[in-house]
């Protein structure tokens, strides 16, 4: 779901998000009397998100004024590794991150979960694996010799979700360096199309069997524009998985936390918190990690455990 | 509001002024306007067009930095980079969609085409996508234009890059543009608008002054006029000296008074008229076309005893009855007689005659009636009918009793003669001298008388119209030799030499032999007795003319001769040249009065020439064959109506009657003349056919039994005549053939003796068929409406028939007619009230009509129906012959001839 970021820009990114938690660590630092929290994010396009940051990170300062929070700030980590770092350091206290992403930062002992974010009004997601219509393909046993597109290697819905679905249903994955090389005999040759509608091109256009992308991208025009999409249809659908958590640093106060979830829950109950989570990434609501919420979390668990055990 | 004409001069020109001024001002503001217009047309429409061609260029630059930026990921299909720099590149400004397709079809497609659907603006990229080269084209309603570029990696085309920009931005600019150059132009226009505005007003000042100027000018006659027809008025008509002012108006003046001058004098005779009309001592009347009274004069007033208000306005035909047709005007030349009906409700027997008044042209005329009143004309002209009636009874009686008295005197005349020539013989034998001289003169006074009385008997048979003429071929030498020897003795008394020059060609002479031998008789006995020892010429000869050949017999002698004066009255009855003459020379003094009325009755006539002291010349001229029919001739008995004589003298058809039987000619001629019919007669086939060709009769009566040839063969040669073989040829004969005279081409056949009533009908199936011509006979003997019927039928008339007047007036409400036959037997049937409803009729009947009267002449019943109707036949003296012959000699010649043209 994002770009993946190479070499001369990720330098660059480094470097504003230094700048940025420089001016926003400052009033943290002489938070004496009146602390200030941080909301952070990872994004390599900082000006992209600041709207949406900044409006719920004054949501956020105004509603938690009488818990001795004088302001909340926004700061960018350019990548997961520099998240990693800023929550270490202390530098960011609260941030929104989809399921396999925090699971990483979880397992690092360096967040905790306080809530489900129905980000874009969604509680959960699914992968779905797309193949041509007049492919013939009834079965992804079947793509033995075919060629697979996975959005890229960092995306849940686009790599790991339907990456575990081919494994689980026995196919050996190669990596191809060009789409346009080779599978090697009896196996599913694969290639990271870097978007979503990349994928749904190669699959259209041929260029892969298969293909694979979120349900929710599935859905979205803009995403799987129609003219692409409706030669195309879904193979294979994966389990149901927690789209996104938000998280807090795992050493915040946990009154703090407590509190800042209570307000979260009941966000979406007036208009102007409404107004915030639609600002901010199309959150429909938060609700508590609980029932369903926490089986979608485990199956995401389950499948990021799976991801780091065939990267090890 | 009245303006004077200096004010409407003034107004003129300044009017004029204005709308020229205004016209050339609004042609130049409307000249400048249309060139702005176009002007600034031609430069927006330019401006587009760049416009148009720079965004056509930008369309493509942008397309082809796309296409060049894609080409990898167009390769890679790398659509989300692709759609990352199409929506960039769809913030452009002006660029309203952008797609991007590979060689298998759409990748990438942002934005929309204005105007166009979604699928519509998928179909429009999908066109484009199939230019092969570079491309802009026009998207559906114009409202923009894409520019489709080939997307190339390695010079292979693997895709297309397309960018629709809006033209809005363009059609926006121009508006804009339009809108200050719009501006401008009204600015420019209201600049023009002021300008002209200031002309018009300048030039409308200017023009103020000149039509003031002008009209001061131009009136400045017309006041001059009006000075002179003030002084016109006053009675002065003499031009002033100075009338001050150019040629043109001088001659206008004199113009204007040359005019007042025309008007005194047309007014004077007018008032002169006017006096005329009002002093005339008959009534005058003029009538409109409509038969309305426009104008009366005081007689008219006097006579009919009504005021002039109360005339004009109402028909004529209220008051004045006159022979007219319908009601309307007919002009008459010779006066007719008629009635006027007076405010007392009294007829007044008039005397009308009429004229037409010229009127516009197109118009229908008026026509000016004048009427006298001839009251005591008529009571005189009745009182000499009555006189005049019984001169004629007693002339006949006179005449009957000379007649019958011929005898009775010549009896003792004879017994006188005879007895003294017998007594002058033995006193001779005896030798009584002393009585031989005495009884001469008794024979001589005796043969005197006789002379006399024989005389006076022939001019009473003439007057009596008892002479009859027996017509016949003779020798006029045989005729001439047996006068001579009968008067040669006479002759001899006075020593006189007679001598005779007769031309030797004479051919036979068809005459009365007798009265031709008693002319010659007479002429040669005075020129004995006037001379003495002298000579005594007659000279006979043939004058061939134009209307036939002539006898020509001159006696001439060299006896005492007469003066002009008694030139004059040598033909006078009981005179000769000079009383004296009588009691010196004998004789009765109606020998040439006689011979004249002999000649006359001949068809010829006797001229004298005399020198007193020299001698005298008597010519007498008598055709070689004498006319059957002659328009003069007194042997046929003149119409019972003179009136109706006169109405019929051109209307009857002539009718060629080859017959050889001379008496059976005179017959026919007789009947045909008295059914209107103009009889002309010939003896021989050969004559006929002459006169067949050269009088083209309009039927012909022949007889079979000719005596130069056969009637077949006439027949024949009529029918193969070119001229004549169209006229109808009733035959006669004693057998009957008429189914062989039809097969010849006769008409009908009469079979002798011949029936009157027959020949009638044969005669009249012959006149033009006048179908559809209708006749409505009134009256109570249903005998006489049925006997006119069966005549009129078999010529195509239509009979109708009434009883009553007011049944035939009914009748005539719902049909037209073409004459109309009044028959009254009783009082209850008043002729005249007919004759005044008919009149008085909204719609007028224009059909003549005819009256059976029993009134008599005399009767002023009489006068006054004869005043109304067309014409009036006496029921006492005519028989239904006479009758029907006088109702279709009244058929109008116009009805004729449409008849006959219908016929042809």
């Amino acid at each position: 779901m994002r770009g993946m970021v190479t070499g001369p820009l990720r330098i660059l990114c480094a470097l504003v998000a230094l700048v940025l938690a420089g001016t926003t660590a400052a009033p943290a630092a002489m938070a004496e009397s009146g602390r200030r929290l941080v909301l952070g994010r990872i994004s390599n396009e900082p000006h992209k998100h600041m709207e949406q940051m900044r409006a719920m990170a004054g949501y956020l300062a105004e509603q938690l004024a009488d818990q001795g929070v004088s302001g909340v700030d926004v700061v960018f980590a350019e990548s997961p590794t520099r998240m990693l770092g800023l929550l270490h350091e202390g530098r960011i206290d609260l941030f929104s991150e989809t399921a396999f992403v925090a699971l990483e930062f979880i397992s690092a002992n360096m967040a905790k979960p306080l809530l489900r974010e129905w980000k874009k009004g969604a509680p959960e997601y699914h992968s779905v694996i797309l193949v041509r219509r007049d492919s013939g393909l009834t079965a992804l046993s079947e793509l033995v010799g075919g060629k697979f597109a996975f959005e890229d290697s960092g995306s849940t819905s686009g790599y790991l979700m339907p990456r575990a679905a081919l494994e689980e249903a026995g196919l050996q994955l190669a990596a191809l360096t060009d789409p346009r090389n080779p599978t090697p005999d009896n196996m599913l040759g694969y290639g990271f199309a870097q978007g979503e509608i990349n994928v749904i091109a190669w699959v259209n256009r041929g260029l892969a069997d298969a293909g694979a992308i979120s349900n929710l991208d599935w859905e979205d025009p803009d995403t799987a524009p129609a003219r692409l999409k409706d030669e195309l249809h879904i193979l294979h659908e994966t389990e149901p998985v927690i789209r996104s958590l938000f998280m807090a640093r795992r050493s915040l106060d946990d009154e703090l936390c407590a509190r800042i979830s209570a307000l979260l829950e009941h966000m979406h109950e007036s208009p102007e918190g409404r107004a915030v989570l639609k600002k901010y990434y199309k959150v429909a609501r938060y609700d508590r990690i609980e029932g369903d919420a926490r089986t979608g979390l485990e199956a995401a668990r389950a499948i990021w455990r799976r991801h780091r055990e065939h990267s090890d | 509001m009245s303006l004077s004409l200096k004010a409407r001069y003034a107004l003129a020109v300044l009017g004029l002024t204005l709308v020229t001024v205004v016209s050339l001002s609004a042609a130049l503001l409307t000249g400048f306007s249309m060139t702005s217009v176009q002007l600034r047309e031609t430069t927006l429409e330019s401006m587009e067009e760049a416009l148009l061609r720079q965004y056509e260029r930008r369309a493509v630059d942008l397309a082809q930095a796309l296409g060049t930026s894609i080409a990898d990921e167009i390769y890679l299909l790398d659509v989300d980079h692709i759609r990352q720099l199409v929506n960039d590149l769809s913030g452009v400004p002006d660029v309203s969609a952008v797609a991007v397709y590979d060689i298998r079809g759409p990748l990438y497609q942002v934005g929309a085409i204005p105007g166009l659907s979604p699928d519509e603006t998928d179909a429009h990229f999908a066109r484009a996508e199939h230019f092969a080269k570079q491309a802009v084209i026009n998207a559906p309603r114009q409202e923009s234009i894409t520019a489709s570029v080939p997307v190339l990696l390695a010079e292979d085309i693997i895709g297309r890059v397309m960018v629709n920009m809006s033209l809005k931005p363009i059609a926006d600019e121009t508006a804009l543009l339009r809108d200050e150059q719009n501006q401008l132009v009204g600015e420019s226009q209201n600049r023009g608008l002021w300008t002209s505005l200031a002309i018009t007003i300048t030039f409308g000042g200017f023009g103020l002054v000149l039509a003031i100027v002008v009209g001061n000018r131009l009136s400045r006659p017309i006041r001059l006029l009006s000075q002179l027809a003030r002084q016109i008025g006053q009675g002065n008509y003499e031009m002033p000296d100075d009338i001050g002012t150019g040629p043109e108006i001088r001659e206008l003046v004199e113009s204007f008074i040359t005019m007042a001058r025309d008007l005194r004098q047309t007014t004077f005779r007018k008032d002169y008229v006017d006096n005329i009309l009002h002093s005339m001592l008959d009534g005058l009347l003029v009538v409109g076309p409509d038969g309305s009274i426009r104008t009366v004069n005081a007689a008219c007033c006097r006579l009919l005893g009504y005021n002039e208000r109360e005339l004009l306005g109402q028909p004529v035909s209220a008051f004045l009855l006159a022979p007219v047709q319908g009601g309307a005007p007919a002009t008459t030349a010779r006066p007719r007689e008629g009635t006027a009906r007076t405010r007392s409700g009294g007829w007044l027997p008039v005397l009308v005659s009429s004229a037409e008044l010229p009127g516009q042209p197109g118009d229908e005329h008026s026509s000016v009636w004048l009427f006298r009143d001839i009251t005591r004309l008529k009571t005189t002209q009745n009182a000499l009918i009555t006189a005049m009636r019984e001169a004629e009874r007693a002339n006949r009686a006179k005449s009957q009793f000379l007649a019958n008295m011929s005898h009775e005197l010549r009896t003792p005349l004879n017994a006188i003669i005879g007895y003294s020539e017998m007594l002058l013989e033995e006193a001779t034998e005896a030798g009584r001298d002393d009585l031989v001289g005495d009884l001469r003169r008794v024979n001589g006074a005796g043969q005197h008388l006789l002379g006399l009385i024989n005389d006076v008997l022939d001019l009473s048979k003439i007057e009596a119209g008892k002479m009859e003429i027996m017509p016949e071929n003779f020798s006029v030498s045989s005729v001439v030799d047996d006068v001579v020897a009968t008067i040669q003795h006479v002759v001899d008394d006075r020593n006189n030499r007679l001598t005779l020059d007769v031309a030797a060609d004479l051919q036979p002479m068809y005459s009365d032999q007798l009265k031709v031998r008693q002319i010659l008789f007479n002429l040669l006995t005075n020129a004995a007795k006037f001379t003495s020892e002298g000579k005594i010429h007659l000279g006979v000869r043939a004058a061939l003319e134009q209307d036939g050949t002539w006898i020509e017999f001159e006696v001439s002698d060299t006896g005492i001769g007469m003066t002009a004066e008694q030139v004059d009255k040598v033909f006078g009855e009981f005179l000769q040249a000079d009383s004296s003459t009588t009691r010196e020379y004998g004789g009765t003094g109606l020998g040439l009065a006689i011979s004249r009325r002999m000649a006359r009755m001949l068809g010829g006539d006797i001229t004298a020439t005399s020198t007193p002291g020299e001698g005298s010349a008597f010519t007498v001229r008598l055709p070689a064959r004498m006319p059957l029919l002659s328009d003069t001739s007194d042997i046929i008995a003149a119409p019972a109506n003179a009136s109706i004589a006169g109405k019929l003298a051109n209307k009857g058809h002539v009718v060629l009657v080859i017959d050889g039987d001379v008496e059976f000619l005179e017959l026919t001629a007789w009947h045909l003349t008295r059914w209107g019919f103009r009889a002309v007669t010939a003896s021989r086939g050969v004559e006929g056919l002459r006169l067949a060709r050269d009088v083209k009769p309009f039927a012909i009566l022949l007889d079979i039994a000719l005596r130069d040839m056969d009637g077949w063969t006439v027949l024949k040669r009529l029918k193969s005549d070119p001229v004549a073989r169209k006229i109808p040829v009733i035959l006669s004969s004693t057998i009957d053939e008429s189914d062989r005279g039809r097969s010849y081409g006769a008409a009908d056949f009469v079979v002798r003796p011949i029936d009157w009533t027959r020949l009638f009908s044969a005669m009249m199936a012959q006149l033009p068929r006048s179908d559809g011509c209708k006749v409505l006979i009134v009256g109570e003997d249903a005998g006489a409406r049925q006997t006119l019927r069966q005549s009129l039928d078999p010529a195509g008339w239509t009979v109708a028939e009434a009883v009553t007047g007011d049944d035939g007036l009914a009748w005539l409400d719902d049909n037209t007619v073409d004459l109309i036959v009044l028959n009254p037997m009783n009082r209850e049937f008043d002729a005249r009230m007919f004759l005044q409803a008919l009149r008085a009729r909204k719609s007028p009947v224009e059909a003549p009509v005819v009256v059976v009267s029993a009134d008599p002449p005399s009767d002023p019943d009489r006068g006054e129906l004869l005043g109304m109707a067309d014409i009036v036949i006496d029921r006492n003296i005519s028989g239904w012959n006479e009758m029907v012959r006088v109702v279709v000699s009244s058929i109008p010649p116009r009805v004729l001839e449409t008849a006959k043209l219908a016929g042809e």
